[in-house]
């Protein structure tokens, strides 16, 4: 499921974030935009992962929460960094397990953030990733 | 009197005087060599023995095949060494009323005048017979009696080295191949273990013999003669029993007999059987592999001392299996309650975020419109959301250290380098007081880096909270012979002593003098002593009213001696939050 918005001129970073709580979803969505940041937001990461998926579709930047409905979201990034076409977009693990922090670097993801987070400390790492 | 009837007459005398005769021995051997005589509960089984010796002796008097005779007095002295051996005896009661048999023969048979008007030729035969005779037995059970006993050392040695082997590790795959190589030759030619698999099969886990054609052999007669469950005897046997199997001796009748058929034959003869013992191996009192020694190069024959030796092998191979088999269960129990723990800890903190995620949207929002005051409210509430995750965070750790499940990483990691990482990151978030580190260690500490910072963590953020009107916290490091020591010296209100001793427990709190509580659970405190404790250190606070306090806590260099941790059974993966 995904939930599009019509991309203004004025956003310049596209924001794609997987997570399979609808709250959370919600929340990054409000947070994101309050942040010019153009968002996009799915409960699941087929999309990404789907064969049709073309160049233009990608984001700037990925937000992946650990625990999706059925996949592991470290599976699911190690795939996505295997894929030529996804490959280069940057992806922050995003989990509430602390454990999964020594993790995230061998599932290829570019870092890591726990929740509950601080706004602040989301904006810097995206800014970090998509400069 | 011709030569054949005086033999004969010789013959009855020893036949009618077997007894006095072996008593007489008996009575000369302790008289010459002092010996004690032999225990009551086998005077009878002995005496017979040696009364059945003397008839043999008469009986082949006039038996002109020497070669036949000798070899009768072999296996009797075979049979009574083993027996002897069995017994317990000692070699002097194994021989016992023999070495003087020939004496005491002599002397009687002097004494009734058998010996008279004998030919010079006739009394030489005589007498070089029942020498040789007697010679040959008393011989034969003193070497058969050290084989024997050399048999039971090797037996036990082996015992030793096995139970030493299992007992070493918890992969049983290798231990027990391990034993069963140990075992060839000195205790069978073959060694095999079988164990029953999860499905119920029944499975080759052990397979032994000094020669790897021959185990290329027996690979074959496994494939062709697959294990049937339903056999009578063997394997399938023991393991519906429970009971073990010894064949002394193996011939080629019984071969035949359980063959299936002529190429099973053909294979049983070339891997060769002459005696086998099957032993059964438990997990929770129900039969679930077995043990089984094999001789055939070695002709050696099992007895009853070997198959105690075996069941005792099979008896440790058990436990140690069960061993392994606990330890799994538990590290799974382990696993899933980590699981839990993860889950409960994602569930509380799911809207969690979602509230602090959208306190903050309000903020900045407000700050935009120009609203301070909303501002400043969600602000507090944001404050508050942090100290509801901190909760959140101790309770789970909380119920980790009463579980007793707080698991560690341990590795060796530079001190002074971690501590200066944590100083960095906690000063960029603290405006107020400076942070200031004097001193330092040099030291490599083995242990939890990042829980050791967290003592560090709740240390500096306690100091901070307690002394709301200094503007500065001092960490000072220092190190003895083997161990580290830290110091974090605040310049706040300080303590009252009755105070002290006390604010290391769980749910302690700290009131101060104008009766307001200082916020947190007190489990911080908890949580660090208890770390510091596993990791073999020292915990402990100095505190003076009005000038501050002093937390200081020791970390020993090296790997804490009493702390009963084996790094193979740690599992690096796992930690609590």
């Amino acid at each position: 499921m995904m939930k599009k918005k019509a991309i203004s001129p004025e956003k310049h970073r596209g924001v794609f974030v997987v997570d399979d709580d609808p709250d959370i979803l919600d929340a990054f969505e409000a947070m994101l935009e309050a942040n010019d940041y153009d968002v996009t937001t799915f409960s699941d990461a087929d999309f990404l992962l789907s064969p049709k998926l073309e160049k233009k579709d990608l984001p700037d930047i990925i937000l992946l929460d650990v625990l999706l409905s059925g996949q592991d979201g470290r599976e699911v990034c190690k795939e996505l960094k295997n894929r030529k076409i996804t490959k280069n977009v940057p992806v922050i693990i995003v989990s509430a397990h602390p454990d999964v922090k020594d993790t995230y670097k061998n599932a290829g993801a570019e870092d890591f953030l726990s929740k509950p987070f601080e706004m602040d400390e989301l904006i810097e790492k995206i800014e970090k990733l998509t400069n | 009197m011709k030569k054949k009837e005086k033999f004969a007459k010789i013959r009855q005398f020893l036949l009618k005087n077997a007894d006095p005769i072996q008593k007489e021995a008996t009575r000369l051997h302790k008289k010459y060599l002092g010996s004690h005589s032999l225990r009551t509960e086998f005077v009878d089984k002995y005496q017979n023995n040696h009364i059945a010796l003397i008839h043999v002796l008469a009986n082949n008097l006039e038996n002109g095949n020497m070669k036949a005779v000798a070899n009768l007095f072999r296996d009797l002295g075979e049979k009574l060494a083993k027996d002897s051996v069995q017994d317990g005896l000692t070699l002097e009661e194994a021989i016992d009323g023999t070495i003087f048999l020939k004496q005491a023969i002599w002397t009687d048979l002097k004494r009734e005048g058998l010996l008279k008007d004998m030919s010079v030729d006739d009394y030489y035969e005589m007498s070089q017979k029942i020498g040789t005779f007697i010679d040959t037995l008393s011989s034969k059970i003193a070497f058969t009696y050290h084989r024997e006993r050399l048999l039971i050392e090797r037996n036990l040695i082996y015992l030793a080295e096995a139970s030493r082997i299992l007992s070493s590790s918890l992969d049983y795959q290798t231990t027990l191949n391990t034993i069963a190589v140990l075992a060839v030759p000195e205790i069978g030619d073959w060694c095999t273990i079988e164990l029953l698999n999860d499905n119920g099969e029944l499975k080759q886990v052990a397979l032994a013999h000094k020669d790897p054609k021959k185990i290329k052999w027996a690979k074959e007669l496994r494939k062709v003669r697959p294990p049937d469950m339903n056999d009578p005897t063997g394997t399938p046997n023991v393991l519906r029993t429970g009971k073990s199997e010894i064949y002394p001796s193996i011939t080629d009748d019984m071969l035949v007999a359980v063959a299936k058929n002529k190429k099973d034959l053909k294979l049983l003869r070339k891997v060769g059987f002459t005696s086998a013992i099957t032993v059964p191996i438990f997990s929770q009192k129900s039969p679930i592999g077995t043990i089984s020694f094999v001789t055939s190069d070695t002709k050696r024959h099992y007895n009853p001392a070997d198959l105690v030796m075996a069941e005792e092998l099979g008896l440790r191979a058990s436990i140690s299996i069960e061993n392994a088999k606990l330890y799994k269960g538990s590290q799974e129990a382990i696993s899933l309650r980590d699981d839990f723990i993860a889950v409960a800890s994602h569930e509380l903190k799911t809207p969690v975020t979602s509230v602090k995620m959208f306190t903050q949207i309000l903020k900045k929002h407000s700050e935009q419109i120009g609203d301070q005051k909303a501002a400043d409210h969600l602000s507090k509430m944001d404050r508050q959301i942090n100290k509801l995750t901190e909760l959140i965070y101790d309770l789970l750790n909380i119920s980790k250290i009463q579980a007793g499940r707080l698991e560690f990483k341990r590795k060796l990691f530079n001190f002074d380098k971690a501590v200066d990482e944590i100083m960095d990151i906690l000063q960029q978030s603290e405006e107020k007081h400076k942070l200031v580190i004097k001193g330092k260690t040099d030291k490599k500490i083995f242990g939890d880096e990042e829980r050791i910072g967290q003592v560090l963590e709740n240390l500096i953020s306690n100091a901070i909270k307690y002394s709301p009107k200094a503007d500065k916290v001092v960490i000072r490091l220092s190190a003895k012979k083997d161990h580290v020591k830290v110091a974090v010296q605040d310049f706040g209100i300080g303590m009252q002593e009755e105070h002290l001793g006390k604010i290391f427990e769980r749910f302690y709190r700290v009131y101060d003098t104008t009766d307001k509580t200082f916020p947190g659970l007190g489990i911080g405190l908890y949580i660090s002593s208890e770390i510091i404790k596993h990791h073999g250190g020292k915990f402990w606070v100095k505190s003076n009213i009005g000038q501050g306090s002093t937390f200081y806590f020791s970390l020993p260099e090296k790997r804490a001696k009493n702390l009963d941790i084996d790094p193979h059974l740690t599992t690096p993966n796992q930690s609590a939050l």
